[in-house]
């Protein structure tokens, strides 16, 4: 590790990585008290855009990890922001149980689009009036843009398909401000206070995890677990630091290795 | 030439093809054939079966009793070529099923000559163009204008049967952005095609226009070289994005292309920008 300094954080994504749906990857409790016994801070990093930061937090302690709701850092408390700071009035194209998230936020006569995870609204009408309204000069938000994910019945896809068309078809660039945006990162450890040099991620996903925290500077770990696929690894460039089965072997090299 | 109105070159997509003589009286004296779009070129969509151009029934007639090749391109992919001929014929135009090539057809031979069996992502009313096509465990997808057809459950099936390819293979029946119906803008074919495209990491084929290979097959059937041939068209909705109404049909207002091309006669460049045969 010549040239790094210390570890002083590591990021988890939380979807594939310490769980799917509602069962744990196996050994990760134990393996996230391990890593909580070393002196680095643990945040909890998602593109997670089908449920509120309190239905993740119950989810979560439902399975036994031990987790507080302030090191959760979403791809939507990310895009809250944004909204607040540019005071856009958004079409919510968002699972209604993530509404919480966007208490307090104008959303009468909008006038930006805002897109997570939300099947429910990738119909054509309601694609048709997100086109409409870009076309007439609203901006165009992705909360992220997953090109698919990992459910109970197989693979389905994200926001990232329908970000993508209604860029080709308004042309027009998406502004995206979840996973991997070098900003998402560097938001999520601003309040840890240390820079991504001194950081790791471990995710599932090879290029909005482990792609776009390396982009930021950090080491990536990506865990075959999720919606990882053979053949992941060749998709990042540089390719991930390691590769490992599950977020337990990710966590052992960090204490054999990194600190 | 004795046609009117006259036929010239509207700017559309990209083909390049070479020049060799830039005036329109050269062009026009090597021409053996022409190809003619369908929508917002000899009629506007809308209503029922949508109104004819005014003086295109007419046009087409008098191209007919000439000595000049004729046949229709179209991306129309929400009915079947025999649906879709008999609406223009109730408008009044003279054109039969031989005549016209809209995707899917070129999309069977397609299938045909790669052993491919199709997952269809099509309008419902394009289905019966594929009733003699094996589409049992199928190792290839096709999407067309879909229309209300475009659920997520749709997409998420031909995602999911495009994912498991060991060689994923998926076509797109033309690459349009956006066009317009009576009631608003309602996104084409295109944006899907781009949507299947991020998720699973691949290129579409796109068959149709202004895929190269479709408009060689329609002077193959002409039995005529690129340059013997004129085609006219109106591009796709590709420069509306602030103001202004974009015309009807798939496109821009062809009156005020038409309009715009008489003021700025097209120069060589034009041309070779346009997906357009034309004549050397």
């Amino acid at each position: 590790m010549a040239g790094r300094r210390a570890l002083k954080a590591v990021l988890i994504d939380l979807s594939g990585t310490l769980h799917i749906e509602d069962t744990a990857v196996p050994g990760a409790q134990d393996a996230l008290n391990r890593l909580r016994q070393a002196s680095v801070a643990v945040k909890f990093v998602t593109n997670t855009t089908k449920e509120s930061k309190r239905i993740l937090l119950e989810r979560l302690q439902q399975l036994n990890f031990d987790i507080q709701e302030k090191e959760i850092f979403t791809s939507l408390s990310a895009a809250r922001s944004l909204l607040e700071q540019k005071q856009h009035r958004p079409l919510l194209l968002v699972e209604d149980s993530t509404l919480e998230d966007f208490t307090g936020i104008d959303t009468s006569e909008p006038n930006a689009v805002v897109i997570g995870l939300a099947p429910d609204h990738f119909n054509y009408q309601t694609l048709n009036r997100a086109f409409r309204m870009i076309l007439d000069g609203a901006p165009l938000i992705a909360i992220h843009k997953a090109r698919y994910y990992k459910r109970k019945d197989g693979l389905a896809l994200g926001p990232g398909p329908f970000v993508t068309g209604l860029e080709y078809a308004a042309d027009c660039k998406a502004t995206v401000v979840g996973k991997p945006e070098k900003a998402f990162f560097t938001q999520a450890l601003s309040d840890v206070g240390c820079s991504p040099s001194e950081a790791v991620m471990i995710g599932d996903d090879a290029r909005d995890d482990v792609g776009g925290a390396q982009n930021a500077g950090m080491l990536g770990i990506l865990v075959r677990t999720g919606k990882y696929r053979d053949g992941d690894e060749k998709k990042t460039d540089p390719p991930p630091y390691l590769t490992c089965n599950s977020f337990p072997d990710a966590v052992e090299h960090i204490l054999q290795n990194l600190l | 030439m004795g046609l009117a109105p006259p036929l010239w070159v509207a700017q559309a997509q990209s083909v390049h093809i070479a020049m060799a003589d830039t005036g329109w009286p050269g062009c026009a004296k090597s021409l053996k054939g022409v190809i003619l779009d369908l929508c917002g070129v000899l009629y506007d969509s809308g209503d029922g079966d949508g109104v004819a151009i005014p003086g295109s029934i007419e046009a087409v007639k008098r191209l007919k009793e000439s000595d000049l090749q004729l046949r229709f391109c179209t991306n129309e992919t929400q009915a079947t070529r025999e649906k879709f001929v008999a609406k223009l014929q109730r408008l009044g135009f003279d054109i039969s099923v031989a005549e016209v090539f809209p995707p899917a057809p070129a999309a069977i031979a397609v299938l045909k000559e790669r052993g491919l069996r199709p997952h269809l992502l099509v309008h419902e009313g394009l289905l019966p163009e594929f009733d003699a096509v094996d589409k049992t465990n199928p190792n290839c997808v096709i999407i067309g204008d879909a229309a209300e057809n475009f659920s997520y459950q749709n997409l998420n099936e031909a995602f999911r049967v495009l994912i498991g390819l060991e060689r994923p293979v998926l076509f797109s029946l033309g690459q349009g952005r956006y066009y317009k119906e009576t009631d608003g803008l309602k996104l084409d074919v295109g944006v899907y095609m781009k949507a299947l495209e991020y998720a699973c990491d691949l290129k579409a084929e796109v068959i149709g226009k202004p895929s190269p290979t479709f408009f060689q097959s329609v002077l193959g059937d002409m039995g005529l070289k690129p340059n013997e041939a004129k085609r006219r068209e109106t591009p796709d909705c590709d420069r509306r994005r602030h103001g202004g109404q974009p015309g009807p049909g798939r496109g821009r207002d062809p009156r005020s292309e038409r309009a715009r091309s008489l003021r700025n006669p097209p120069t060589r460049r034009r041309l070779e920008q346009s997906s357009l045969c034309v004549a050397l």
